[in-house]
């Protein structure tokens, strides 16, 4: 066989091995193992490859910046922040139509914005806002849909772990993609609360009781009030995303510093004992061993491509063919789409992106402005059956509501075909995710 | 899922756990709280760094290399124990699907995987303690000479023994899901 039908022949075993529910790492290495060794006909140059990837590939400052952002996401969901946010989108945004949805949103918007993993927004805000929405009245379909759908906007504010792992794959710089999240993460949250407000204004069955006009009025957001509630949150922002733009620190300082905030912030609120803190160290290892596992398989992996010469081949094949760009763009989110309702987004991005950026390269396409793209259909997986993993987990952390898994699918759906519009937007307009960049 | 959980932690028929297996859940958990703690000191390292160099224009020197070298180590030293418990990224959902239908065939299914595990937890380790021997026998190091420096060979020791407990770890969860698959215990979940 020659290299390339090598290269094909361990991609297609690679997805089938996936499917079968081989874990993802364990795949990515031994595929791409099998495929060295048969490309060189050399079994010791394969096993160097695999001790190489294992000793070098993640030996880098840069990713120090994982399990820090992790870490600061996990003590700011211990220190309540996201129920401060909560709280105070609540009061000022629940006159309005489908009022406590739009403060969901608004919510996670602001919480993003010191969190990394849209997962853990998804548990949080679940815990939060689906009991509020439901003593007020609302449909629980739209109380877990809202929940479901805006914790995606986690992975595009930043700081976020997807931002960063694209960032290392693409070699983009961390700051550039953090910069290209916030447009497109505020276009998101502007179109899903304009959703939820047009469809409570034309077709409040959906959204359920409408019954915020006789709630009890518990007076104005008093300054002191939001100070207290967003204080600590504005500090972390600043101190954060400020500190990468204003060129103090690095990312990876960033994430370090942010984490060292975040603990304070629990430790004044008393929202931290001993226990808690170490089962927050705990998960935060196996969240970003898990994650760094990925990337040194993945690292083999795309040396095995690289190897092979598979991506430059298919990309003279598609300058051949003279395909539009757009094509392989659909082709791209097409596979992204379907990988994302069995996959993570993490695992998505570092088998697909090392195969299309060469397709891209011909066209001269913007790589931060495709790693939004990228994230973006990744993300939409997410939210749609048969595996949406933010509806499992919303639906995981409400066991006691008696909310079936189709109810939080149905009513999440919504917010994935907006999604797919804003997406349709930034193809078209990609000056929206490049206006924060240059 | 709680219950795919526990059979992956190796609990036995009437709930006891082995002594062997306690061991190992004993070794993978003290190694990943290791790493945990390493997460934490890393942070620690950095605020003191970013603190000394803007308050009192005193860097601490390696900050960069001591965290190059530690996420390495952090990440197999937390391998293991992530792997017992079900953490490492898999897409299970069809295999859950046979699992409802076909208990035993989904257990082949996840004893194939964990011998996968196994295969290339052996290949890393074959590839890395040669290695190992080399850096040390060569007194190889990273870091810049005068401002710090750190032999590589423990790296590679951290990268080995990682890779064994991990090993192990699928090895045991191996022939858990096989027992199980043989055992006359499993049935059909409603």
């Amino acid at each position: 066989m020659t290299p390339i039908e090598i290269g094909i022949v361990s991609i297609s075993i690679m997805l089938v091995l996936i499917y079968c529910g081989i874990h993802v790492p364990f795949v990515l290495a031994l595929t791409s193992f099998v495929g060295v060794w048969m490309i060189r006909d050399n079994f010791q140059v394969a096993v160097y490859m695999l001790s190489q990837a294992a000793a070098q590939s993640i030996s880098d400052y840069i990713f120090a910046v994982i399990p820090l952002f992790v870490l600061m996401g996990m003590l700011v969901s211990a220190a309540d922040l996201g129920r401060d946010s909560y709280y105070v989108a609540n009061r000022l945004l629940h006159r309005l139509p489908g009022g406590l949805g739009i403060a969901t949103v608004a919510a996670n918007t602001v919480f993003a914005s010191i969190t990394g993993v849209t997962i853990a927004s998804a548990a949080v805000f679940s815990r939060i806002a689906v009991p509020e929405m439901l003593r007020f009245g609302y449909s629980p379909r739209f109380a877990v849909g809202t929940v479901a759908g805006s914790s995606v906007l986690g992975m595009l504010i930043p700081p976020s772990i997807l931002l960063i792992v694209y960032a290392i794959i693409a070699e983009q710089s961390v700051g550039a993609m953090f910069l290209a999240g916030i447009g497109p993460g505020l276009l998101l949250a502007g179109m899903f609360s304009l959703g939820i407000a047009l469809t409570a204004i034309f077709y409040p069955k959906a959204i359920g009781g409408h019954r915020t006009d006789s709630a009890e009025d518990e007076g104005h957001l008093t300054f002191r009030e939001f100070v207290e509630k967003m204080g600590p949150t504005l500090i972390l922002v600043v101190a954060v995303l400020g500190g990468i733009y204003g060129g103090i620190f690095t990312p990876t300082e960033a994430g370090g510093v942010g984490a060292a905030l975040a603990l304070l912030a629990a430790l004044i609120k008393r929202k931290l004992t001993w226990r808690i803190l170490w089962s927050i160290l705990i998960e935060t290892g196996y969240i970003s061993s898990s994650i760094l596992f990925i990337v040194i398989s993945a690292t083999m992996y795309s040396r095995m491509l690289g190897i092979s010469g598979l991506p430059t081949q298919i990309s003279t094949l598609v300058a051949d063919l003279d395909a539009s760009y757009f094509v392989i763009l659909a082709i791209f989110v097409a596979i992204a789409l379907i990988l994302g309702t069995i996959i993570d987004s993490v695992s998505i991005l570092l088998i697909t992106v090392p195969l299309f950026i060469p397709l891209l390269q011909p066209f001269d396409v913007n790589l931060v402005w495709f790693g939004i793209i990228a994230i973006m259909a990744t993300e939409i997986g997410l939210l749609t059956p048969p595996f949406g993993m933010s509806c499992y987990v919303v639906r995981s952390t409400l066991s006691e509501y008696k909310i079936s898994l189709e109810d939080v699918f149905l009513g999440a759906a919504p917010f994935a075909l907006i999604m797919l519009l804003v997406m349709i937007i930034l193809i078209a307009y990609p000056q929206i995710v490049l206006f924060f960049v240059y | 899922m709680s219950q795919l959980a526990d059979i992956e932690k190796g609990e036995t028929r009437d709930g006891r756990v082995s002594l062997p297996r306690r061991i190992l859940a004993l070794t993978t958990a003290t190694f990943n709280a290791l790493g945990s703690v390493g997460i934490f000191f890393l942070m620690c390292l950095i605020c003191l760094d970013v603190i000394g160099r803007y308050f009192f224009s005193s860097p601490i020197m390696g900050v960069t290399e001591i965290a190059e070298i530690s996420i390495v180590a952090i990440v197999f030293a937390q391998l293991a124990d992530t792997l017992a418990n079900g953490r490492i990224a898999r897409a299970d959902s069809i295999v859950n699907l046979i699992r409802s239908l076909h208990p035993r065939v989904a257990l082949a299914f996840d004893a194939a995987a964990a011998l996968c595990g196994v295969v290339l937890m052996a290949l890393i380790i074959y590839g890395t303690v040669p290695n190992m021997i080399n850096d040390y026998a060569n007194n190889y190091y990273i870091g810049t000479v005068g401002l710090f420096t750190f032999p590589s060979w423990p790296i590679k020791a951290a990268i080995a023994a990682g890779a064994a407990l991990a090993g192990i770890q699928l090895l045991a969860m191996a022939m858990n899901f096989l027992t199980l698959m043989v055992g006359d215990r499993v049935q059909a979940k409603s």
